[in-house]
């Protein structure tokens, strides 16, 4: 037989029209009349015979420690609602990428346990829940269950996805920024009295003489949280109240007294924390407070002592309620905000059993038990911490529970989430001195002018 | 025409048709398909599934606007390259860190591999021990190695810096993961030491392909110890050197573990390479088109200097010995 009678395709030809295969298909997903379904199309009935698949980030919200510190979540939702649970925790920093890489493709968890600061692009997968929510609870269930600095929040979000009528999330526990914990001991020792710290240049001359004495006045790390938290607070000392209007397309973080925020938060890790606070691992940096090996402690200050009072650590658990104190930063306004709320996949399979678990973490009994065993406050009104007379219950707990009814403080969040990875990018660049606070400034106005002002104005 | 010949028989059977004799053909032939391209679809496919058309897709995403997840994305042209080639400072980091880590890696592996193999050659007393710990590294997981460096990193109470003090070399104590002069190069020690020792490896099964006769006409020459070393095993290793150094170069220019596990990047992109800053940009600030545009780059460049070396080697490219 010849080559002519058989015709077979030749190598080339068929690399050829292969890759050609592939070239055409993805042009053809340019196509208006493209044929690839829309991620709204993914959605499916709800199935309740399946697991509800739990993502987060290891908080409050997403664990259920009993006094001793062990985590009782997966039992006590079972036990409580029927619900198997499977929890997937990340930490907080890898959290972004991961919902990135699943949610567009219509895959990831039941339930999200969100964290606000990276949510900005993810709100347009979560379901709404109003529907939900009346029929559970009635038309008016957002004022009656919530607090209203928690519903401010909840609105907020609504009207960032631009669905001002929907919810999507409900909220769990509550948080404070600008608290740090102190050894009282050393307090004492020096004569530092946190109630005659009236000011911010109080609170700096309480950490040099902490210094002076050869101790390290305060413990820091270089996490993405922490570093977002320092600029939420010290903005509030630096330019108070602006942090809301630069937000809305009024003034600009380029703004000399914005810009000083960056230089505030340079002076405290490089004068008063401990050397390389700026690269130090979170855990670290709280175990060297632990051990005494300084006075004060700031990381993850937006939980000031949520999670510690019931932690694993014996001896941990004891100094809170015997060792430790706090005291909000003078001048920091002390913004109140939902540290952890849960929220619905809109690709959920299993929206009904999703929503049990909703309820059990933010309103049920997950709720109540963090909070009898954490002290730790929610958004939910009835869910009521049981204080223990610690110091942290006179200096926080008020001021807290005040905030929570007197709302206003949302604005000091940072809303877009290209915002605040400019921000935890450019901090330490002027920590270690290869950027000026101006030009800090200038590249957070520029992520958000870029990419967040339109929506975060509007 | 019918035989005589009983039915049984072979022959009279075969020649009772007058016809020629038709093979059946195999489906394959019969459907004109090269059944080696056949046995070979599965693999093309999943190629062009998982590398083409990822890669396709990347191309095509680069001329993009878009954030990676919503539906609208705006054509932008060649823009992504502009703003990345001449208004990036971020990128010129990145390359600069990227030739800083394949110079060095890449020399320091060389040298110390081919060193250290050389001896490990040698008739030495423990030299399965010596051989053992050196491959040690190379057997555990890139986490663990970054997380257990990053805590001999530490600036309080590290290893590193606690054993410069203690042999009273205070100048040399430094904040090893937080100073944008130094980072890279604590992070790029970190890579040299977990790869030595499969360069080292590498380099014993080359310098034992090597004939013995070869070292005995050697001594007989005259040549010994240094000089066999110089004129005998280097050039005759220096097609398995080549390889490495092409294995290595690519190694370099894609980079991301370490960095991700030990300074992210920072302080503020000083540590950061092109791979860690594809994933920054779209994975965590989702400028998806952006990011493909670097990635694009980054293929590229990788293909460029492979071409380049290969061209360089000229075939003469071998493993071991």
């Amino acid at each position: 037989m010849s080559s002519k009678q058989t015709k077979n395709l030749s190598r080339r030809q068929f690399f050829g029209v292969a890759a050609g295969a592939a070239a055409g298909t993805q042009l053809a997903r340019l196509s208006p009349l493209s044929v690839f379904p829309s991620r709204s199309k993914l959605s499916a009935p709800a199935r309740q015979d399946t697991p509800v698949t739990l993502w987060g980030w290891p908080t409050q919200i997403t664990r259920s420690l009993d006094t001793e510190g062990t985590d009782l979540l997966i039992p006590r939702v079972l036990e409580d609602t029927g619900v198997q649970l499977e929890v997937s925790l990340v930490d907080q920093a890898d959290l972004a990428p991961r919902l990135r890489a699943a949610l567009p493709s219509g895959t990831g968890p039941d339930v999200l346990a969100t964290d606000f600061d990276v949510m900005g692009p993810y709100w347009q997968f979560m379901a709404p829940l109003n529907e939900f929510a009346e029929a559970e609870w009635g038309p008016n269930w957002k004022t009656e269950l919530f607090s209203p600095t928690a519903v401010q929040e909840m609105d907020l979000v609504s009207q960032i996805v631009g669905r001002p009528d929907e919810v999507f999330y409900l909220p769990g526990n509550m948080q404070l920024l600008g608290w740090p914990y102190y050894w009282i001991e050393d307090f004492e020792t020096h004569d530092i009295d946190v109630a005659a710290m009236t000011t911010f240049d109080d609170f700096i001359a309480a950490c040099q003489k902490l210094k002076d004495a050869g101790l390290v006045a305060m413990r820091g790390s270089g996490h993405p949280a922490e570093l977002a938290d320092w600029f939420k607070v010290l903005v509030e000392v630096a330019a108070p109240g602006k942090m809301a209007d630069v937000q809305r397309g009024i003034g600009s973080f380029t703004d000399p007294d914005m810009a000083e925020t960056f230089n505030l938060i340079a002076m405290m890790y490089n004068e008063y924390m401990q050397e390389g606070a700026i690269a130090e691992d979170a855990g670290v940096s709280f175990n060297g407070f632990f051990a005494h090996e300084s006075s004060m402690v700031y990381t993850f200050a937006g939980t000031p002592y949520f999670g510690f009072l019931n932690g694993d650590n014996e001896q941990v658990r004891e100094d809170m309620r015997n060792s430790f104190g706090t005291f909000q930063i003078p001048g920091a306004a002390g913004l109140a905000s939902t540290d952890g709320g849960m929220a619905m996949i809109e690709a959920s399979q299993n929206k009904a059993a999703a929503w049990e678990f909703i309820k059990w973490a933010t309103v049920g009994n997950g709720a109540a038990y963090t909070a009898r065993d954490t002290s730790s406050p929610y958004g939910a009104v009835a869910i009521t911490p049981a204080l223990t007379g610690t110091d942290f219950d006179t200096n926080l707990a008020g001021p807290l529970f005040d905030a929570l009814q007197s709302g206003n403080n949302v604005f000091r969040r940072v809303l877009c989430a290209d915002v605040y990875s400019a921000i935890t990018t450019t901090i330490p660049g002027v920590v270690t001195g290869q950027i000026s606070a101006a030009d800090a400034a200038a590249e957070v106005q520029e992520a958000f002018e870029r990419n967040c002002e339109q929506w975060v104005t509007s | 025409m019918l035989s005589d010949k009983t039915p049984d028989s072979p022959i009279v059977y075969l020649s009772v048709s007058s016809a020629p004799p038709t093979v059946k053909k195999s489906f394959w032939k019969r459907h004109k398909i090269n059944s080696g391209l056949a046995f070979v679809l599965p693999a093309v496919l999943m190629y062009l599934l998982f590398v083409a058309w990822p890669i396709i897709s990347t191309v095509q995403t680069s001329f993009f606007d878009w954030d990676g997840i919503s539906i609208e994305r705006e054509f932008v042209g060649f823009q992504n390259y502009i703003d990345l080639l001449t208004n990036d400072r971020t990128f010129r980091l990145s390359i600069r860190n990227n030739l800083l880590w394949a110079g060095l890696s890449i020399t320091s592996l060389a040298v110390f591999g081919f060193l250290i193999a050389y001896m490990l050659n040698q008739r030495l007393r423990f030299r399965n021990i010596y051989r053992t710990l050196i491959f040690l590294p190379a057997t555990a997981s890139l986490v663990v190695i970054g997380y257990t460096w990053e805590f001999m990193y530490r600036t309080d109470g590290g290893i590193v810096n606690e054993i410069f003090k203690f042999l009273g070399m205070e100048s040399a104590i430094r904040i090893w993961l937080a100073d944008a002069n130094v980072t890279i190069f604590a992070v790029i020690v970190v890579g040299i030491w977990s790869s030595l020792g499969v360069w080292v490896v590498i380099y014993l099964a080359a310098l034992q392909g090597i004939p013995q006769d070869l070292y005995d006409s050697a001594a007989v020459d005259g040549a010994t110890g240094f000089k066999q070393m110089v004129y005998l095993a280097i050039p005759l290793t220096m097609p398995t050197t080549r390889a490495l150094l092409i294995l290595g170069m690519i190694g370099s220019i894609n980079q991301f573990g370490l960095i991700f596990l030990m300074s992210r990047g920072g302080p503020y992109h000083a540590s950061e390479v092109m791979a860690y800053q594809i994933y920054e940009l779209a994975f965590r600030t989702n400028h998806a088109g952006y990011a493909s545009a670097l990635s694009v780059l980054l293929l590229l460049l990788s293909a460029g200097v492979t071409v380049a070396q290969l061209r360089l080697i000229k075939g003469n490219f071998r493993m071991f010995g």
